[in-house]
């Protein structure tokens, strides 16, 4: 039996969360909603995380915007910021772009997309 | 040429474009927002991270979303800005005088202003650390600008002074971009921060966050080399005999945030003891069609309230210029 104590971080409220995993049972309590219970049952399991961060942008597309700032289309999974930071640090963006559009598609097969979350 | 507008707002921020938008909405035409920086959206540029707009969109949005989405309003709207525009002076007749990149000299009279000048972050004088002052002490929102903006890392290895969310996000901004972050020192008992920026920031990187703790010294003669950490009593004063030395490159400083009200003040508006500006419940300062919104009036820790009164600003501007008061 395993037992955790979570802070939830779906909302800003915070609730303090405890959740207990037996087998394959998992009881959370504390929890003020669904997501919250969600949340907690995926963090005894595979934790994730939203990855925001920035790409770099080619001089002759932007003067004005020397990065472009991305983020993950999803929470990814926890234990692939770092490798997913890689990734993201070798990208250059060559063209425009749109709030939303795909920069990287399916980052190392999470099937979850980088995302542009600002134009250019 | 800028024909006089009835209603001028000082600053194109979250607090300032939502009060645009809602002035327009209640049936002011002739508005017009003022601008320092290039770009609409004040620091939201720089906050990359998610967390914004789950109250005003239910979505969890990055800053420069967020922004985009009012910047978007303001444009389809026909709301007249000008960036690159800093404000000199307000005077207690609400004449403001700016200078504009486009227009030069600029001298408006509007029939009432809203004063949505933001914050500023509390800097390395503020807060008096004994030691030498070597490059490599910077605000966590100036890290912020140099990593998400800029593109440079401050440094390699770093202790972050001040628990404040700026300072928590820019822990794990600096972890995720490779470097170590050594630990987060709060004078205080407990953080200032957002839960979940503790939890995401902090305990998902094994950052340790040292409470009751403060910053003693700094070394170094030309970069950072070293800073002297020590635990506080209950007085918040430092434990010299305990004090140890942390081998560093870079000092953050998340140490508060102070309203940006001096325009206002020199014009002889009120503020209060934390610097924002004093406002009624129809958020008008005490100078008659001055009205204030955001962190200009009081720092808060969620963009989607900021919004909010930018709002309400907004409309007690429109039903007094409307009102002919």
């Amino acid at each position: 039996m395993e037992t955790k104590h979570i802070t939830c971080t779906v909302c800003p409220r915070g609730c303090a969360i405890t959740a207990t995993k037996d087998g394959d049972v998992i009881t959370v309590e504390g929890a003020s909603c669904d997501r919250g219970r969600a949340y907690a049952k995926e963090e005894m399991t595979c934790p994730k995380r939203m990855l925001t961060t920035t790409c770099k942008v080619s001089p002759a597309l932007s003067e004005k915007m020397k990065l472009l700032p991305v983020r993950s289309a999803a929470p990814v999974p926890k234990a692939l910021l770092f490798d997913i930071m890689e990734v993201c640090r070798e990208v250059t963006v060559e063209k425009k772009v749109s709030i939303g559009d795909t920069v990287i598609p399916n980052v190392l097969d999470t099937g979850v997309d980088i995302i542009a979350a600002a134009a250019l | 040429m800028i024909s006089n507008p009835d209603l001028v707002i000082v600053g194109g921020g979250s607090a300032g474009m939502a009060a645009a938008l809602e002035a327009k909405k209640r049936g002011i035409e002739n508005i017009l927002i003022l601008e320092t920086d290039p770009y609409l959206g004040g620091v939201l540029r720089q906050c990359i991270h998610t967390g914004f707009g789950l109250r005003t969109f239910s979505e969890d949005l990055s800053g420069p979303e967020y922004a985009a989405r009012y910047i978007e309003r303001i444009e389809s709207e026909g709301i007249r800005y000008l960036l690159n525009t800093p404000v000199l002076e307000v005077r207690p007749d609400l004449t403001v005088i700016a200078i504009s990149k486009e227009e030069g000299y600029l001298e408006l009279h509007p029939k009432a202003s809203i004063a949505a000048t933001g914050c500023r972050e509390r800097g390395a004088g503020t807060i008096a650390i004994p030691g030498t002052r070597p490059a490599g002490v910077l605000t966590a929102g100036t890290a912020q600008r140099y990593v998400n903006i800029e593109g440079y890392r401050p440094g390699k290895r770093v202790v972050i002074l001040g628990s404040g969310d700026i300072g928590l996000i820019m822990a794990r901004r600096l972890t995720l971009e490779g470097a170590k972050v050594l630990c987060v020192a709060e004078l205080m008992p407990k953080s200032g921060g957002l839960k979940r920026n503790i939890v995401q920031c902090l305990e998902d990187f094994d950052i340790p966050l040292l409470l009751s703790t403060t910053v003693v010294e700094i070394h170094g003669k030309d970069r950072v080399t070293a800073v002297t950490l020590a635990s506080v009593d209950e007085n918040r004063t430092p434990i010299l005999e305990k004090a140890w030395r942390v081998e560093c490159d870079t000092l953050l400083l998340s140490v508060g945030l102070v309203p940006e009200t001096e325009l206002f003040s020199d014009a002889g508006a009120a503020v209060e003891r934390g610097n924002g500006l004093t406002v009624d419940d129809h958020l008008m300062s005490t100078i008659p069609g001055l009205f204030g919104c955001g962190n200009a009036v009081k720092v808060h820790d969620l963009v989607d309230n900021v919004s909010l009164q930018g709002e309400k600003a907004g409309g007690f501007a429109a039903e007094y210029i409307l009102g002919g008061k």
